[in-house]
């Protein structure tokens, strides 16, 4: 549901953007231009002196990396603002005392939202990716186990059973077994189908070329 | 008696899998076990997948002598020309088959050969191998009734050179054989948009064209499309 920009404070609320690249902060400045009336921003190089704002934006990744100096330099609200959203980089940074963690990815409506409720007091967390939501759909619908996949890659690369074994510290059985089942998943009847079909999904692994000559016989060298 | 597979059916064993059987050698053993009960003088024992032409074999080694794997393991081949050791061809495939057919000649007296067949068309055949001339006289019947085979079609003393053996024999290079072209056929129906059936005409014609071998165009055709 779309939300409504009502802004939770009546007051112009400037934003700086820590030491980021031309683009993100190009970028940034074209997403927030709409919103002028409520938001605007204004660039911070490190090494130059504070600006006059209300928060300031960081790349939490930037700066667990050593390449920027403490938050804490800054007399503003310091809002983390990375494109690893996952839970662990979320909770070091509210850990470390940041007034909010918003996405990247965030479309431009919601993150001035959640601008203006940092700048308005609150504590915001908004680590919504369009992305994770995309692979985890594609990770419900991907009908094969990570064993079966790594069997069906084998198979499509053209592999024997038995080196499938050895590979992957399977027995025979076990590699027969996740074969069927690879099989029956995908719905194919004959190791050509399963090989198209990997080729379609992405699995073809590099082949190893087999002499055209029947190797008749190499049983005896095993 | 002390029935063992082949090692080349091992081998095959290991390499084959499809959706209809789950347990193949499960079901050599169980035709083995039905085998040695009717006929106690059952030295050997084929079971050929007609659809794949495809032959596993089961051998007593003690009545039948060493196979070629056995020679191979535990003594050298009888001199003569040839490629050096670890250069197995064609022919030694061939001669060795030979030689292991004409061991298990002697311990080979009778034979029979019984047919299964599902929804009217023969699928299965088991070819039993007996060290006695009568060790199928009046056991047929018994042995139709408990293998689920086609009375009609049984048919004795057809093999008695043990030519199942040599298919069995090539049974892992004809495996090997088919995974090369069932994955130039799954490249080929992915390059070209069309399905593996058509896809498997089309490398045969281009074979045929070629005037090469159909596993020789799938090499080719694995060369230039991975």
């Amino acid at each position: 549901m779309q939300q409504r920009l009502t802004p939770p404070v009546t007051r112009h609320v400037k934003v700086a953007i820590m030491e980021e690249s031309e683009l993100v902060v190009h970028g940034l400045r074209a997403m927030l231009e709409p919103h002028a009336a409520l938001i605007t921003l204004v660039a911070h190089r490190a090494d130059g002196p504070a600006p006059l704002c209300d928060l300031t934006l960081y790349e939490p990744h930037r700066r667990t990396a050593g390449v920027r100096p403490a938050p804490q330099r800054f007399p503003t609200r310091m809002v983390a603002f990375g494109w690893d959203c996952s839970p662990e980089a979320v909770s070091t940074e509210m850990s470390r005392g940041a007034a909010g963690f918003v996405s990247k990815w965030l479309p431009a409506r919601r993150l001035v939202w959640n601008l203006l409720q940092v700048a308005d007091g609150r504590v915001v967390v908004d680590a919504w990716t369009g992305q994770a939501d995309a692979e985890k759909a594609a990770a419900e619908k991907w009908p094969l186990t990570q064993r079966e996949t790594e069997v069906l890659s084998m198979i499509a690369a053209g592999k024997a059973n038995r080196d499938i074994a050895e590979e992957t510290n399977l027995s025979i059985n076990s590699v027969k077994s996740y074969i069927r089942g690879a099989y029956s998943k995908i719905e194919v009847t004959s190791r050509s189908q399963a090989v198209l079909w990997a080729i379609q999904h992405g699995l073809l692994m590099s082949p190893e070329p087999e002499p055209a000559r029947s190797r008749v016989g190499a049983h005896a060298t095993h | 008696m002390d029935v063992e597979l082949l090692p080349q059916s091992r081998e095959a064993l290991d390499e084959y899998v499809t959706a209809s059987v789950d347990d193949m050698e499960g079901l050599l053993r169980v035709i083995e076990g039905w085998a040695v009960r009717s006929v106690p003088d059952c030295v050997a024992l084929s079971v050929t997948l007609l659809d794949e032409d495809l032959t596993f074999t089961l051998v007593d080694r003690e009545a039948t002598g060493p196979t070629p794997h056995d020679e191979a393991h535990h003594g050298p081949p009888p001199p003569g020309p040839g490629p050096p050791a670890g250069e197995p061809t064609p022919l030694d495939e061939l001669d060795w088959a030979d030689m292991a057919r004409e061991q298990a000649f002697g311990a080979i007296a009778s034979t029979v050969c019984l047919p299964v067949v599902q929804h009217g068309r023969a699928v299965l055949n088991i070819d039993l191998y007996a060290s006695t001339a009568h060790a199928f006289s009046d056991r047929i019947d018994g042995l139709v009734e408990a293998l689920g085979a086609w009375q009609a079609g049984a048919v004795t003393n057809a093999d008695l050179g043990f030519e199942t053996l040599r298919r069995a024999q090539h049974a892992p290079a004809q495996l090997r054989e088919q995974r090369l072209i069932d994955v130039a056929v799954g490249l080929v129906a992915a390059r070209m948009a069309v399905t593996t059936d058509v896809a498997a005409v089309m490398l045969g014609e281009a074979a045929e064209r070629a005037e090469v071998s159909v596993s020789e165009a799938a090499c080719v055709a694995r060369v230039l499309l991975a």
